[in-house]
């Protein structure tokens, strides 16, 4: 248990907690003895191995010095003396393939970097805790010299400390757990890198922030899935894209799940045009011009919210979004479809919600949420930030009181989790303020459902 | 009579395959020290990159290729493996570029299509800006 794996600490947590109860003037002394020998097995080799931890987090602190050398080299060469004799087409493409491996590189070595200082945190945090450990485990071999009620009295108290250290390191080992989860959402190209994309290709569409991680796996799923003339045209498909983003845009409509035929439709429609076109056009969030997309009627939050999480996932959906009048014919479209029973003037329901959503590939589950109950709103947290790590979006119930309001998880981003609001606007609430139940920035204080994937 | 300083373009390749090999070698070093027993999440991470480093290693090597390509070329160009061509028309060398397509590097003389070096016009600007490969 080399990190403090959280299961195996909730494992001994448990049995702890357990040991706790049977110490006590109610039981017999042989089943008290049993209970303290137990725990003093379990104290005798505390969970986490600091000096491996922080060797690991060595590892990625020569990681992350070493990509950024290779980083700048890159970048040297990127603008080098070949490519400044160099020019046409392919030399543009190589350049640019350059130049995207340089950046992802550096984001790499960013990511290496913040990992060696959670795994150091980490270290440090398990060498603080098992020194309180072995506070404990000294009281406890102590306890047993006592005779009666005094060794109880002594024990107790040790087996109380040690479980309140097992649950410091369980929170620890999920802190960890949490951003190493969002370090792993970053790495990208890997997702894509198959046999119909070439490394060169994979860093590229990486290089555009264009399709989350979810949806380079996907692509790269449906690609291989594609018969051999489908994938030919495809091939053509990818290789006719004028640009980087034209090219991202096509494979996030293959990872959406629809036919080579429609994305033969949607090329012809998006080819040639120009990074802010694209943008305004297919990204529902695009700040440009006020494009990002707000809910038309005040119970229409669930529809705007439906409408949005479609949309960031299916740039042929986003396309057909291109007015207004389209717009809010939509959220009305998506208010019938999942209000058949439930009144739309108080709004769309989870379960409509959900329904609705997992009409178009990706399945959800909803789950209620108090987050006035101490470990309600946790694996909550976990279930929606872990979903936004690896590239989904997250519907999120908020209210005071009773459900009143979705909102949107788009991203985690350090210790902030990124919302988008049907009222149009992008906000930032902190992990703490998710976790303890103050979503004012969102216009409603409680947390009370949320929608994640299966 | 077109001067390629091929000293120079081995140069570039050995560097950058030396940078491929260097990123190769770091990230075998680091997967080796998170071997287990590592934390679930740790490996998931180290999983993950991996595969991107694989990609930013193949773009690199490829790159290097290329560039050695183009050198062997010259030299095969150049009979007598010197920096110096004595036939413009022949000169002339296949990049592979590391987005995998193919264009020709050659001598604006001997070359009626395809991609030329920049520089000034003409054999002289190939020798200019060669030169500084």
């Amino acid at each position: 248990m080399t990190s403090g794996d959280p299961w195996q600490v909730s494992t001994a947590i448990l049995r702890l907690r357990r040991a706790a109860e049977l110490v006590n003037p109610a039981h017999s002394l042989p089943e008290i003895l049993q209970a303290v020998t137990e725990v003093a097995a379990i104290l005798r080799e505390p969970p986490g191995d600091p000096d491996a931890v922080e060797a690991q987090a060595a590892a990625f602190h020569a990681l992350a010095a070493l990509l950024a050398t290779t980083s700048m080299d890159t970048g040297h060469i990127a603008t080098g003396p070949v490519p400044r004799v160099w020019e046409g087409e392919a030399a543009t493409a190589a350049t640019a393939t350059l130049k995207a491996t340089r950046d992802l590189i550096e984001q790499a070595s960013a990511a290496m970097r913040t990992a060696g200082h959670l795994l150091d945190d980490h270290a440090e945090t398990l060498r603080r805790l098992h020194k309180q450990l072995d506070v404990h485990r000294t009281d406890l071999a102590q306890a047993r010299r006592f005779p009666g009620i005094r060794m109880l009295v002594k024990a107790f108290l040790a087996i109380r400390g040690a479980l309140g250290v097992f649950e410091r390191l369980h929170g620890a080992a999920e802190q960890l757990r949490r951003g190493m989860r969002e370090i792993e959402g970053r790495a990208q190209a890997g997702a894509i890198h198959s046999t119909h994309v070439p490394a060169s290709g994979a860093v590229r569409l990486a290089g555009t922030g264009i399709l989350t991680a979810i949806q380079l796996k996907r692509a790269a799923a449906n690609l291989d899935a594609l018969s051999t003339s489908d994938a030919a045209r495809m091939r053509a498909l990818l290789d006719d894209a004028v640009t980087e983003a034209e090219r991202a845009y096509l494979l996030k409509a293959m990872a959406a799940g629809h036919s080579v035929d429609a994305i033969v439709s949607f090329a012809g429609t998006i080819h040639g045009q120009g990074s802010v076109w694209l943008d305004r056009r297919l990204n529902p969030l695009s700040g440009d011009e006020g494009r990002i997309v707000r809910q038309f009627d005040e119970t229409a939050c669930g529809s705007t919210t439906i409408m949005v999480t479609r949309a960031m996932n299916d740039p042929i959906y986003a396309l057909s979004l291109d007015s207004e009048e389209r717009i809010r014919a939509e959220e009305q479209r998506i208010h019938d479809s999942t209000n058949r029973v439930w009144p739309q003037r108080l709004g769309t329901t989870p379960w409509g919600l959900t329904g609705e959503l997992n009409r178009y590939g990706t399945q959800y589950d909803w789950r209620a949420v108090d987050d006035t109950v101490a470990g309600s709103v946790n694996p909550a947290l976990e279930a929606a930030v872990g979903a936004v790590d690896a590239g989904h979006t997250v519907p999120v119930l908020i209210g005071d009181g009773y459900p009143k309001h979705f909102v949107l998880l788009i991203g985690h981003e350090g210790g902030e989790l990124v919302f988008y609001n049907p009222s149009g606007e992008v906000t930032r609430v902190s992990e703490a303020d998710f976790r303890d139940g103050n979503m004012s920035a969102l216009g409603y204080r409680h947390v009370q459902g949320v929608v994640t994937p299966r | 009579m077109i001067h390629v300083d091929l000293e120079a373009l081995d140069r570039q390749a050995r560097a950058i395959a030396a940078l491929g090999d260097d990123l190769r070698d770091a990230v075998a070093r680091w997967q080796d020290a998170l071997t287990d027993p590592c934390a679930p999440s740790v490996r998931a991470v180290r999983d993950a990159y991996a595969k991107d480093f694989s990609a930013y290693t193949e773009v690199l090597c490829t790159w290097a290729d290329s560039v050695r390509a183009a050198t062997c070329t010259y030299r095969t160009t150049d009979n007598e493996a010197a920096t110096t061509f004595t036939s413009p028309t022949d000169a002339s060398a296949t990049l592979t570029s590391p987005a995998g397509a193919q264009e020709t590097f050659t001598s604006p003389a001997g070359a009626p299509h395809g991609d030329r070096p920049t520089g000034d016009p003409g054999v002289t600007g190939v020798q200019a800006s060669a030169s500084r490969l």
